[in-house]
């Protein structure tokens, strides 16, 4: 294990940035330790889906980098999967999350310990939020790949730019009025905030196929 | 003459441009720079809360209950697991959990908690509505509403999420109504309506009314004699500061004062939250309740029959307050309504 300034934690394959940890600490310190676990344990399990998919399919995981932004799998690029395997394996991720959800739900009734409620929530929002076709997250990817197949990757990126940023503009605007109506709900706000900043960070880091 | 490539590069001075030899568009100062910003925005944050939560802690503590609006997250996530586990599906279920987390506030106790004092947010109730207390709400709404136009919903609905201004009408009263016929109905002996000028002020909340409301009760008794430090309707916050909407009346008495029954009835229920801190509800007849906060001590249990005058509590600061003093509301029928019309104050 590694500490370097620019990459942050280094435990072997997996990098933790430094701002990552911070934020983590200061909610943890706020008071929100039980959800934090959970939300830990469903995004760890996550990454896991897409883990397992890329290697059934044949690929090889180079670097698992976790930073404010969200978790990146960066795959070797010696292996290129196709774009069907694409779509699996950005779906798995969610599906993992979704299946595990409902499973925990469920396990909730006969076991009746709380945590497994919180983890099925936090499981749940995660796998949906990851399948809204903005283009870092999960839906995104597929749709990227699933136009790139249908079409050319050219086409992919144009129409997965388009939709990302509408989705993102209205999200903008739906904080904007929620922030209005509610006096003062910033939470959806904060949501759009962070997929813009996604998006910008993202139209830098061109082709990078991250899961 | 030849010469070597690394002389003729020398002599000329140029140099093959070099393949980009990484996808980073900025040069390696330029991100490091930028990194260490962040960690220094993230360690000066962090620094804040951590001193500012040792030398202000309620300060800190009533910021962050700002910012959070005393939403609750982890009972928003908490929900939807419990959605799922009896049978809703995902989508219905995530449906709300967004409604819930974007668009309003969760409350932590469903049952016999009254809703915060300051009406001016918007309410998701988050609490499973029973088939009883469907039932009850929609009398409520006949009665008070005029206009009994909309066609009440047949089936219960499992969450209801209003994205209005509107008070939460936990009233757990509506749930013992099919057992308890507390008091009966008292012919309302004839009150003289005072003549005043209509209300004209900003936008009442729901289930609000700035109106004389008759009660009907036959004798009632000024709960404190105190002078009224805030009156009912809109007023600045004296801890957070901006307009919001006084559900009472606040009456300064020292603490330990007898707080005296307003009317005869039985008590609905006690209990101890961090805005209100002690607080009683009293449940007399035609509907009416009333309400008692930031006590120091409750001397009755729920269920207890008292009559008009009645020692039901003794005042004190607890809760969210500046000073000791008796917070009291006057409901009928969930509509809240003037306190000052109805009893007196020292001036």
């Amino acid at each position: 294990m590694t500490w370097n300034p620019e990459k942050g934690l280094c435990l072997g394959r997996v990098e933790v940035g430094g701002g990552l940890l911070f934020w983590l600490a200061l909610l943890w310190y706020l008071g929100y330790d039980l959800l934090l676990g959970c939300f830990l344990m469903a995004a760890a399990l996550h990454e896991l889906g897409h883990a397992l998919a890329v290697w059934q399919c044949g690929g090889r995981i180079r670097r698992l980098r976790l930073n404010l932004l969200g978790a990146e799998l960066e795959l070797d690029g010696r292996e290129r999967l196709s774009y069907g395997q694409e779509v699996w394996v950005a779906a798995a991720g969610p599906l993992v999350n979704l299946g595990l959800g409902v499973a925990a739900a469920r396990l909730w009734q006969s076991a009746g310990w709380d945590g497994a409620l919180m983890f099925a929530g936090a499981s749940l929002v995660l796998g949906c939020f990851n399948l809204l076709p903005l283009d870092p997250l999960d839906g995104g990817q597929m749709l990227r790949s699933a136009v790139a197949w249908l079409w050319t990757a050219e086409a992919a990126e144009a129409v997965t730019g388009g939709v990302s940023w509408l989705i993102a503009l209205a999200l903008l605007a739906a904080g904007v009025w929620l922030l209005w109506r509610t006096r003062y709900n910033v939470t959806l706000l904060g949501v759009a905030l962070w997929s813009l900043l996604f998006l910008k960070e993202k139209k830098q880091k061109n082709f990078k196929r991250r899961f | 003459m030849q010469i070597t490539y690394e002389e003729y590069q020398r002599q000329t001075g140029y140099h093959a441009r070099k393949r980009p030899a990484s996808r980073k568009k900025q040069p390696l100062a330029q991100r490091e720079l930028r990194r260490l910003g962040q960690l220094g925005i993230s360690l000066v944050l962090f620094l804040a809360v951590f001193l500012g939560r040792g030398i202000f802690p309620d300060q800190i503590a009533r910021l962050g209950e700002e910012l959070r609006q005393d939403m609750d997250f982890s009972a928003a996530f908490s929900e939807l697991g419990r959605a799922v586990s009896t049978g809703s599906s995902v989508s219905e279920a995530v449906g709300d959990w967004c409604v819930a987390v974007f668009a309003g506030t969760v409350l932590e106790e469903f049952s016999s908690t009254p809703p915060p004092d300051w009406a001016d947010r918007t309410v998701p109730v988050l609490a499973p509505v029973t088939p009883e207390r469907w039932a009850a709400r929609l009398a409520s709404q006949a009665d008070s509403a005029s206009q009994a136009d909309s066609a009440p919903q047949a089936e219960p609905v499992f969450y209801t999420f209003p994205i209005e201004r509107r008070t939460v009408i936990l009233d757990p009263a509506a749930e013992a109504a099919p057992q308890a016929e507390a008091a009966p109905r008292v012919e309302p002996t004839p009150e003289p309506v005072p003549e005043r000028e209509p209300y004209t002020g900003p936008a009442l909340p729901e289930n609000t009314t700035m109106d004389y409301v008759p009660l009907g009760l036959g004798e009632t008794v000024t709960p404190v004699m105190g002078v009224l430090s805030s009156g009912f309707g809109y007023r600045e916050h004296p801890l957070t500061g901006g307009e919001k909407f006084h559900n009472g009346v606040d009456l300064a008495v020292g603490k330990g004062t007898e707080i005296k029954a307003f009317a005869s009835g039985v008590v609905d229920f006690t209990g101890q939250s961090d805005a209100y801190g002690n607080y009683i509800q009293l449940r007399h007849a035609n509907g009416v309740t009333s309400f008692y906060a930031h006590c120091s001590e409750l001397l009755l249990p729920k269920g207890t029959p008292v009559s008009a005058g009645d020692v039901i509590a003794l005042s004190g600061d607890t809760g969210d307050v500046t000073g000791p003093h008796l917070h009291f509301e006057l409901k009928v029928d969930g509509v809240r309504l003037n306190p000052e019309d109805h009893i007196d104050v020292e001036s």
